[in-house]
């Protein structure tokens, strides 16, 4: 419960135990490649940055791996075919995460399930240079598929300035109910490892660290045994913790440096690679295949059959809910997992996005009374961030935006660790996602009216 | 007695030296203050509304005087405080029309996409899930607008859209900054015709949502004399320097989006009163 007991294990101050994590539910199934869905939604905006524009029109017929939507700006990833077949529309769509229409390019599915030409041809990755690592990753639209979906390119072109003399690749998997990553990582250890490669040569830089979960040994183990031969490369158990994995808690555990506010890993002379990223980066490389495919857990206790599922962008949920054999009762749709995850306003319309890692579908939908803080200052001690979020949430009821951005609001990355601990059932980081809007809106008007 | 003399005269001259100097002090050191600053500062309403884009009322009164504003900028004031201001300062002004805020959504028969348990303030609920009402543009209903005007001038009716008590409201804007739809406009007073809908869904998705959506059918853009109105974006909208309050709009909208606010007034007045 006190979370500055010191463990064996490396791990961050802060940060919470769920108690259940439903991870036994898909621990042990191997992930099945989803039946193919008759129509896909290819939302323009999978990413964070521009969004991009679709090239394709109505009645177009496409082929998997084929171009449909064009990044526009170096912060932005395009955006491929999933599946070959005729364009159906290019229409606004609900967005699963922002909750708003975008416009996305459906395609109704067609027999062939072919890859365009030029995709899906073998290629020697022993051969190639980093600029062209940087531009098959870009050109294959690849994002980081932890959650955050920033568009990898762009990770892989740190400034001038500044040196990384480390990779950390992330395999900690701290999300409950997730198993996805767990099953990539014993499933293709050796195609991840040379992935990791891959990032390593295309930023020239020597080390690597692995940091797993201690709740996967079974992977440490493998991990392990094939980097045996590779100094420099560190496998590490990490404490079983949420959130492990988030870039600075994982900095932190494993090359023990610190930030200052406002500080980005690259800044400390790292860079964090999700295991599906890199898993996404060497078949890109490998065999130039576009991210169309990702793999999804489709869990919690409205499904029968809980299940990892090999999905193509832009399936509708409704289809995958059907294949795990969902109950009736299901009262809450989450994308993502239960801390971070986003609730889906409509089972019909939802459909995956690159971000998505999960399904989680709960028959029970709680409703929780929210009352005054009582100041026990749990969230301060479980805030992995430093920040005092019981404090931040009073400034923002009280609208006193400036205030919370004094005490660095714009620093919480909406973990969820205080909302969780709060006895008081306060929803902070809805107040505090709030302030961070307002915030955002104050200083997009300043600075507007400055030029 | 000697001891008391002496502390006298000794107090006495301590407090004669500290005199004088506090009085040559404030001579030389005095700040000087435009008088007219005061003046003017008199004049104001004192609300600190800042309405005027200016720090409070003290602001705009050193604004005006450095010439960085003009002086009917208080929209609180309006033309008497706007006469006063200019007798001080020795100039003309122009009088403008007041505006008020309008609010554009009537809202009728949306349901919700989905219940919402969160903070009770429209700009939260709009960040989750793009907020929980079926339409994407319409009024979210938890009164933030009317909590941010200060002079009491709006309040939330019982169909659940915030009404403008058009008396009291003085234009100054507050409400339509903090509205995260942007629905309310502020509009010159004069102007009786407003479109009461954002929606910039197509016509068949709008009238699903929502029974009092404008369908963009452009009927009013062809009836309209002074070629004032216009669907842009599958939406009628509104040009008030053509538009003359005619209301030969109002009539063929087949979805009454379009309303004559000098029929709605004297309704609205009475759901006040009941």
């Amino acid at each position: 419960m006190i979370p500055y007991v010191k463990s064996k294990l490396k791990t961050f101050v802060g940060g919470i135990h769920p108690r259940e994590d439903g991870k036994h539910l898909t621990r042990d199934t191997k992930e099945i490649a989803a039946p193919l869905p008759k129509t896909v939604y290819l939302l323009m905006n999978q990413h964070i940055g521009a969004p991009c524009k679709p090239i394709v029109k109505k009645g177009d017929f496409v082929k998997k791996g084929q171009l449909v939507g064009e990044s526009q700006g170096f912060v932005s990833a395009n955006i491929h075919a999933s599946i070959s077949g005729k364009v159906l529309d290019v229409a606004p769509w609900p967005h699963p995460v922002t909750g708003t229409k975008s416009p996305a390019v459906i395609i109704e599915r067609a027999d062939d399930d072919s890859w365009i030409e030029g995709a899906d041809v073998p290629f020697d990755p022993d051969q190639i240079t980093p600029d062209q690592i940087r531009q098959l990753v870009q050109s294959a639209g690849i994002v980081g598929l932890g959650g955050a979906t920033f568009p990898t390119h762009v990770k892989l072109t740190p400034p001038r300035d500044k040196t990384i003399d480390t990779v950390v690749m992330n395999g900690a998997e701290c999300e409950p109910y997730l198993t996805c990553d767990y099953r990539l990582m014993l499933d293709k250890p050796h195609e991840i490892i040379q992935g990791l490669k891959l990032v390593m040569k295309c930023i020239g830089c020597k080390n690597a660290h692995i940091g797993i979960e201690a709740n996967k040994e079974d992977v440490y183990a493998l991990f392990k045994s094939i980097v045996s031969d590779e100094p420099n490369i560190k496998v590490d158990l990490l404490e079983v913790k949420y959130p492990q994995g988030a870039e600075h808690q994982l900095i932190k555990a494993l090359l023990h440096r610190e930030f200052k506010p406002k500080q980005l890993p690259l800044e400390v002379g790292a860079i964090v690679i999700n295991v599906a990223t890199a898993f996404s980066i060497y078949e890109a490389v490998r065999f130039k295949r576009p991210l169309i495919q990702r793999i999804i857990t489709v869990t919690g206790d409205g499904v029968e059959k809980p299940q990892n599922f090999l999905v193509r962008l832009g399936t509708p949920v409704k289809s995958l809910l059907e294949e795990a054999m969902a109950s009736p009762h299901i009262n809450k749709i989450i994308f993502g997992g239960p801390m971070m995850g986003i609730a889906q306003s409509n089972r019909d319309t939802a459909v995956t996005v690159k971000g998505t890692g999960g399904i989680l579908a709960l028959r029970s939908a709680q409703q929780f009374r929210s009352r005054a803080c009582i100041r026990c200052g749990r969230c301060i001690e479980h805030c992995p961030y430093g920040l005092n979020p019981g404090e931040l949430s009073i400034q923002s009821e009280a609208q006193e935006f400036n205030l919370a951005q004094e005490n660095n609001v714009m620093e919480c990355k909406e973990c969820g660790c205080c909302t969780y601990i709060c006895p008081a059932k306060r929803p902070i980081v809805h107040l505090i996602k709030f302030a961070k809007v307002e915030i955002a809106k104050q200083t997009a008007k300043k600075a507007a009216s400055a030029g | 007695m000697d001891f008391i003399l002496g502390a006298t005269i000794t107090l006495g001259i301590l407090g004669m030296i500290f005199g004088i100097g506090l009085a040559i002090a404030s001579d030389t050191f005095a700040v000087k203050v435009d008088p007219r600053i005061d003046s003017i500062n008199e004049i104001l309403p004192g609300a600190n509304c800042g309405a005027c884009n200016q720090p409070g009322c003290n602001g705009f009164a050193q604004a005006v005087v450095e010439g960085k504003a003009l002086v009917s900028d208080c929209s609180v004031g309006q033309a008497t405080v706007a006469q006063r201001i200019a007798n001080i300062m020795g100039v003309t002004f122009e009088k403008r029309e007041r505006s008020i805020s309008v609010v554009m959504c009537h809202a009728r028969g949306v349901k919700d996409k989905f219940t919402y348990d969160g903070i009770k303030d429209c700009r939260a609920a709009n960040i989750i899930g793009g907020g929980f009402l079926g339409c994407d543009y319409g009024c979210l209903g938890f009164g933030t607008c009317v909590e941010a005007c200060k002079f009491e001038a709006m309040y939330m009716g019982k169909d659940g859209l915030p009404k403008v008590i058009e008396d009291r409201c003085t234009g100054c804007g507050k409400c339509a900054v903090v509205c995260p739809r942007n629905i309310i406009s502020m509009v010159p007073e004069s102007k009786r015709v407003h479109v009461r809908c954002k929606s910039l869904d197509k016509g068949a998705v709008a009238r699903k949502t929502c029974q009092d959506s404008c369908i963009a059918c452009k009927q009013c853009e062809k009836k309209c004399p002074y070629d004032a109105i216009h669907v842009q974006n599958n939406l009628a909208v509104i040009d008030y320097n053509k538009c003359t309050s005619c209301g030969k709009c109002v009539e063929v909208c087949p979805n009454h989006t379009i309303i004559n606010f000098a029929r709605e007034k004297s309704r609205s007045m009475s759901t006040i009163l009941a």
